[in-house]
């Protein structure tokens, strides 16, 4: 039973996740000023300073509307750039990939570290904003707190996702255009700055098959407490991008690695 | 005692996009022995070892260890090498200690086992006042001395090293050389390549001579040197413009000496262990007898010319 547990990339994947905790430990005082400063700033700068001017939307002021948007993308952004750039150093700069691959490891156990640990960072941005949001008064129902678990689900579709660049990409500059050209159209366009039915309706069709936008309004749902069927739709949703996407992830990391 | 084959290969191959780096080799290596791998740049050593470490899928042959295919049981098969890969693999991102300790937990090492475990290594190879220290402040004999403990941290039962003295000063070679025979004298199967013949010399039991990816000789190491190149050397330092009319008159003696010309030495190497100088009019040359080695046997087999990396 146990050998076979023992070949599950969770197994694997797990001792990589601990070793990525036992480097940001040891740097934490780097780490916690991103981790907390940037979504505040942004809550109080969108969400009091131009929200005053922007007036409700539905039953919710602006900043409550926006709050939960904060949540999702920060919990997509700090995934991504966790495996993009921080997972692509480790593997072309410092060759750590390659020293695990010396240990019972395989790649699609690495890719799993990285993606279980994309979601763990995805969640402690969550709950880092989620408090700040709810100093501020801006979270009205409890369900909120399943706002930390729908943040594992969130880090873990963009880790996985960005781990099939990281897999690909041939210098750390590729990295760059996945930023530029993706998840920020992504941010400006899923229901985290305004509601997407004011969108044509394309544009809207669009929006609703890229991943923030469920996740965004995943978030929403639950920080507010209305709950809609279409809530299981977009968990399903959630869950085929992870799983996809992790799946062609270990493809493209075992061509790399193994050579 | 007949020993054990621990690793076998049989005809293998490994091409890179048309380029053939393993041209179709076969070995035994035998429990206990330091197997060693000569041979310059691109002979196709690091490949080889990668194949035998499961990192590297084989174009066509096959290799065992422990008589487990690397094809078919690379998870069972890493958890009893130990590797020390040519590129510095240390974690940056921790201490000392604990890139022993994350190694530990990839092989599924518990923790009172693995900080044991994890000591003993940072002792043997004196670096346990290093153990707080990051990665980056330590010196190159010790971030290797650290490789070879991290690769010991699974008790394996074979050690592949691929390169594992390059780029060291002679006092860190020295002891990474000592450390690496006190392991072979505890009895653990060791892999090692090298373009360092006196490396071979020293630590190798057999070894073989690789170029363009195939096998040009094997045996120990005085087998090699007795077949291929002989017992003596004679060594005539001689300057440039000189070295026509030396050459000219060494043939005319007819010794049988095969000569070769290395920059600004003449070697002569004698067919059956003495020679005799007479009427090659080497008066007032710099004139040295000395053992032949295993450089001797490399330089005959792989020729001169220079490799890119």
């Amino acid at each position: 039973m146990l050998s076979v547990v023992r070949r599950t990339p969770v197994w694997g994947g797990a001792k990589l996740w601990q070793r990525n905790r036992d480097a940001v430990i040891r740097a934490w005082k780097v780490e916690i000023g991103g981790l907390f400063m940037e979504p505040f700033i942004l809550l109080v700068a969108m969400g009091f300073g131009l929200g005053s001017y922007v007036g409700n939307i539905g039953d919710l002021t602006y900043a409550q509307f926006l709050a939960p948007g904060i949540i999702a993308s920060y919990a997509m952004f700090h995934a991504t750039f966790d495996a993009t750039y921080g997972a692509y150093m480790r593997m072309e700069s410092h060759h750590i990939f390659d020293a695990m691959l010396f240990t019972p490891m395989e790649p699609q156990d690495i890719v799993m570290g990285e993606v279980m640990w994309g979601a763990t960072r995805a969640v402690i941005s969550a709950a880092a904003v989620l408090f700040a949001a709810t100093l501020f008064g801006l979270i009205t129902s409890p369900l909120a707190l399943l706002t930390l678990p729908v943040a594992y689900l969130i880090g873990a579709v963009f880790a996985a996702m960005a781990m099939i660049l990281t897999a690909t990409a041939t210098t750390i500059g590729a990295m760059n255009n996945f930023f530029t050209l993706f998840l920020l159209p992504m941010f400006y366009v899923s229901g985290t700055f305004f509601p997407l039915d004011r969108l044509p309706d394309l544009a809207q069709k669009i929006a609703w098959a890229l991943p923030l936008t469920p996740a965004a309004s995943l978030v929403r749902g639950l920080a507010t407490g209305e709950l809609t069927p279409w809530m299981l739709a977009w968990t399903a949703e959630l869950i085929a991008f992870a799983a996809v996407s992790l799946f062609v992830a270990s493809h493209f990391m075992r061509k790399r690695l193994i050579k | 005692m007949e020993r054990k084959t621990v690793i076998r290969a049989e005809r293998i191959v490994k091409r890179y996009d048309g380029f053939t780096a393993v041209d179709g080799v076969d070995f035994e290596i035998l429990q206990g022995e330091c197997f060693g791998f000569l041979g310059p740049n691109g002979a196709g050593k690091t490949s080889t070892m990668k194949m035998i470490a499961c990192v590297s899928p084989l174009t066509s042959g096959g290799i065992t260890v422990s008589g487990m295919d690397v094809r078919r049981r690379a998870r069972d098969i890493k958890r009893i090498l130990g590797v020390v890969s040519q590129a510095d693999s240390l974690d940056p991102d921790l201490d000392v200690l604990h890139n022993l300790l994350a190694f530990a937990r990839y092989f599924d090492i518990p923790k009172e086992a693995a900080r044991r475990r994890a000591r003993e290594g940072l002792d043997l190879f004196q670096l346990l006042d290093k153990r707080g220290s990051r990665v980056e402040e330590l010196s190159g004999g010790m971030r290797r001395r650290l490789l070879i403990a991290r690769s010991l941290i699974n008790d394996p039962d074979i050690l592949v090293l691929d390169e594992p003295t390059t780029g060291l000063d002679p006092q860190a070679r020295l002891m990474v050389w000592d450390k690496l025979s006190l392991l072979k004298s505890q009895g653990i199967t060791m892999l090692l390549t090298t373009h360092y013949m006196d490396e071979a010399a020293y630590l190798c039991d057999r070894l073989v001579v690789m170029d363009h990816g195939k096998i040009l000789a094997q045996g120990t190491p005085r087998q090699l040197i007795r077949s291929l190149v002989g017992d003596l050397v004679v060594e005539i330092k001689v300057r440039h413009a000189e070295k026509p009319a030396l050459i000219a008159r060494i043939e005319s003696a007819r010794s049988g000496a095969r000569v070769e010309d290395r920059a600004d030495t003449l070697l002569m190497y004698p067919e059956n262990g003495s020679i005799s100088l007479d009427g090659m009019g080497l008066d007032g040359f710099d004139v040295v007898h000395r053992p032949a080695n295993l450089e001797d046997v490399f330089l005959r087999l792989t020729g001169r010319g220079l490799r890119e990396e």
